[in-house]
Formats: C-alpha cells, sequence, structure tokens
C-alpha cells in the first residue's frame, strides 16, 4: 500500500514538473495586409525566415528571428477604409 | 532518521512541487493573455468595421440608385455607423501599435514619444467620434469621413515608421549576437578537433555564416542610413509630407525586406551547423547525411548558388 502510494506520489511529481516547462503557444498572424492610399506597398516577408521548431538551441539566436517574425507580422495590419465617397 | 519521517518529508515535497507547478501553470496562462488583449479587441473591432463597411457601401449604392428620401435617411445612418466602427477600429490599431512600442525591450529605442504621437491621434479621432455622432447631413458625414481618411493616412504612415524603427532594432540585435555565435562555433571546433574529430563540414559551415553575415550587416547599414534621414517626417516622428513619406517608407521596407532574405540563409546555416554539432557530440540520434551535405563538401556555398541562380533571387530580381 506504502509503494502504491510513493508511485503515485512519483507520477504527480514528474507530471507537476513537466508542466512547469510548458509555455502556450503565441499567434502572431492578424489582421490583412489590404494597402490603403496611406500606406507602403507591402508584400509579406514573414516568410522569408521560418525557423524549424525542434533544432538550433545550441548556438542559437532563434529568439530574434521570432522576434523579427513577429513585428514583420504586425506591422502587415491595416484598417482598409471605404474607398466610397458619400 | 526513522522511514516515517522520511515519508513524511517526500510526501510535503511533493505536494509542494505541484502546488508550485500549478502556481506556475496560472502565470503563464495569464501573460499570453494579457499580451493578446490588444490583437483580440483588434480582430474584433475589425469584424464589427467590415460588417458596418459592406452595409454602408450598400446603402450608397441605393441611393445613388434610387435618390430619394427613404434611401437618404438610411444612408446617413449607415454612415454614422460605419464611421463610429471605423474609428473604433483605428484605435483598437493604434493600442495594438502602442503596447509594442512600450514593450520593455523597445524602452528608449525612439529618438522621439512615439506614444505621446499615438495618443494625440487617438485622441483627435474620439473628438471625431463625437462630431459623427452629432451630425445628421450627408455633407457633414462626408467632411467626417474625409477627416478619418487624413488622420488614418498620417497614423499610419507614423506606425509604419515606428515599426521599421523596431524592425532595424531587432535585425541589429541578431546582427550583434552573430559575432558571439561565430565565437561559440569556433570555440566547440576547437574542442572537436583536439578530440580528434572531423571538423571539416562545421568549418565550412562557420566560414560560410561568418561571412553571410557581413553581408546582412553591410545591408543593414543601407537602412540605418535611410533611417538617420527619415525624409517626410520630423524629428518627433510626426508626418509632414505624406508624400515623401510614403516614398521613403517604401525605400526602408523594401531595404529591410532584403535584409531579412539574406538573414534566412545564415540563420538555416546555423541549424545545419547545430546538427552536424550534436551529431558529433553524440547528442543526436541522426544517422543519415545531413542536407546540404554536397554543397559543403564541394565547398559552395548559399551564396555563390545563389549567384548561379541556383537558390531564391536576390536584389533588384523578382521575388
Amino acid at each position: 500500500m506504502k509503494t502504491i502510494y510513493i508511485v503515485l506520489m512519483l507520477i504527480i511529481a514528474a507530471s507537476a514538473l513537466g508542466c512547469m516547462g510548458k509555455k502556450p503557444s503565441e499567434g502572431t498572424t492578424i489582421g490583412t495586409p489590404a494597402g490603403t492610399s496611406a500606406s507602403p506597398t507591402e508584400t509579406s516577408v514573414s516568410g522569408a525566415v521560418t525557423p524549424t521548431p525542434s533544432e538550433n538551441t545550441d548556438f542559437g539566436n532563434q529568439s530574434d528571428i521570432n522576434t523579427i517574425d513577429s513585428v514583420v507580422n504586425d506591422s502587415s495590419m491595416d484598417v482598409p477604409l471605404s474607398d466610397a465617397n458619400i | 532518521m526513522k522511514h516515517g519521517q522520511r515519508f513524511n518529508i517526500l510526501t510535503s515535497l511533493v505536494a509542494a512541487v505541484f502546488i508550485l507547478s500549478l502556481f506556475s501553470g496560472i502565470v503563464a496562462a495569464q501573460m499570453p493573455a494579457e499580451k493578446n488583449d490588444n490583437k483580440a479587441k483588434f480582430e474584433s473591432t475589425g469584424k464589427l468595421f467590415e460588417g458596418a463597411k459592406a452595409q454602408f457601401e450598400n446603402a450608397l449604392k441605393q441611393f445613388n440608385a434610387k435618390n430619394n428620401s427613404i434611401s437618404k435617411a438610411d444612408l446617413v445612418e449607415k454612415t454614422r455607423d460605419y464611421l463610429e466602427k471605423a474609428i473604433d477600429h483605428v484605435i483598437s490599431y493604434l493600442d495594438t501599435v502602442k503596447s509594442r512600442a512600450e514593450l520593455p525591450e523597445n524602452k528608449g529605442l525612439f529618438p522621439f514619444d512615439a506614444s505621446k504621437n499615438i495618443d494625440a491621434h487617438i485622441a483627435e479621432l474620439q473628438q471625431l467620434r463625437t462630431k459623427v455622432q452629432q451630425d445628421s447631413t450627408t455633407e457633414d458625414l462626408r467632411a467626417d469621413n474625409k477627416q478619418l481618411k487624413d488622420i488614418y493616412a498620417r497614423a499610419r504612415l507614423e506606425t509604419r515608421y515606428d515599426f521599421d524603427i523596431i524592425l532595424d532594432n531587432s535585425i541589429g540585435k541578431f546582427i550583434a549576437k552573430s559575432d558571439n555565435v561565430s565565437a561559440r562555433m569556433n570555440t566547440q571546433i576547437q574542442n572537436f578537433k583536439t578530440k580528434g574529430k572531423d571538423t571539416s563540414n562545421l568549418e565550412t559551415i562557420s566560414a560560410n555564416f561568418t561571412n553571410l553575415m557581413q553581408e546582412v550587416a553591410a545591408d543593414q547599414k543601407k537602412t540605418e542610413a535611410l533611417l538617420a534621414v527619415h525624409t517626410g517626417f520630423d524629428n518627433s516622428g510626426i508626418v509632414k509630407n505624406n508624400t515623401d513619406a510614403l516614398a521613403f517608407l517604401k525605400q526602408v521596407d523594401d531595404s529591410q525586406r532584403e535584409t531579412i532574405k539574406i538573414m534566412r540563409t545564415p540563420s538555416r546555416q546555423l541549424q545545419v551547423f547545430t546538427r552536424e554539432y550534436r551529431i558529433l557530440s553524440g547528442r543526436s540520434n541522426v544517422t543519415g547525411q545531413p542536407r546540404n551535405q554536397g554543397n559543403l563538401r564541394n565547398g559552395t556555398t548559399n551564396r555563390e548558388n545563389r549567384r548561379n541562380g541556383t537558390n531564391p533571387p536576390t536584389r533588384g530580381q523578382a521575388q
């Protein structure tokens, strides 16, 4: 009985430690890069740098690449006002 | 220590770890929720905006077709609703940009007060919303629509400039860290050499990475030269000429796009190096040949392949 209890506690501890390392994924793509007359011609560059999530942690500047991707995605946000004139 | 005491201590420790993990999970769940609030709001105002825009454009078509009092009244109502929803959506956009500009990593980045500029536009929009709610003629609403377009045009140019500065800083950080990355790569190569391992692949990749990062750094300087002049914007980051500002931003966009495209190659080189490093250090289960092995062995680099037309296009070429 005591052995079963110890095993259960170890399982709980193991799952708890596993939970501590996880971070929810964060979406970065938003809006549609529709141009207005006030915005520069935009072509998405987010595809230019596509990191492989499972690699590149030993020498990585992967976080910088992810930041750049995120900024590029955000910069394409736009409000496509109507061209119709009253 | 008695067996029973050990057991109690173990139980207490496990319980404490479990409780701590719950806490860290809650904190981790909250952080992205806060960060994504503005984006969620932008999406939400966007849906309302698109719906109101469609109704406005339809009402305008009906008025142009029928030109009677009923269609005119409907047009006034739909125009007012469209303008209000548009103002809400633009404010939501500005809030999102402002939150990005105020991130801790962007503190002190701007040579002007970006938040203040954004707040000024938000105040203009809020004043305009009050006017829209009071206006009841097509002439007044036409003027409101024109004013909204003017405010958004200026705000969009200025926030694009803000984004370019943030992106320039992010690219600069990537470049700055590459020196350290090169040094670490060389250290590991030396370590493997002292252990008698074949480091020829690693040396080729490391050399390619260093050369490409020099190219990235040189390209980045062109963007920085443009940003130093900031044609069309004054020193406070406020647009003074829409046409000049638009042309300037297009040049910066093109330059940064090119830099990021070039960065793709050393980024991949780093991934290849990491794979090779893990194989040599016995930290990988991969037993097959890594990708690009042919390029590494025959000495050609991705840069050379790009010039030969076998890689993605460079500056001046269509995508």
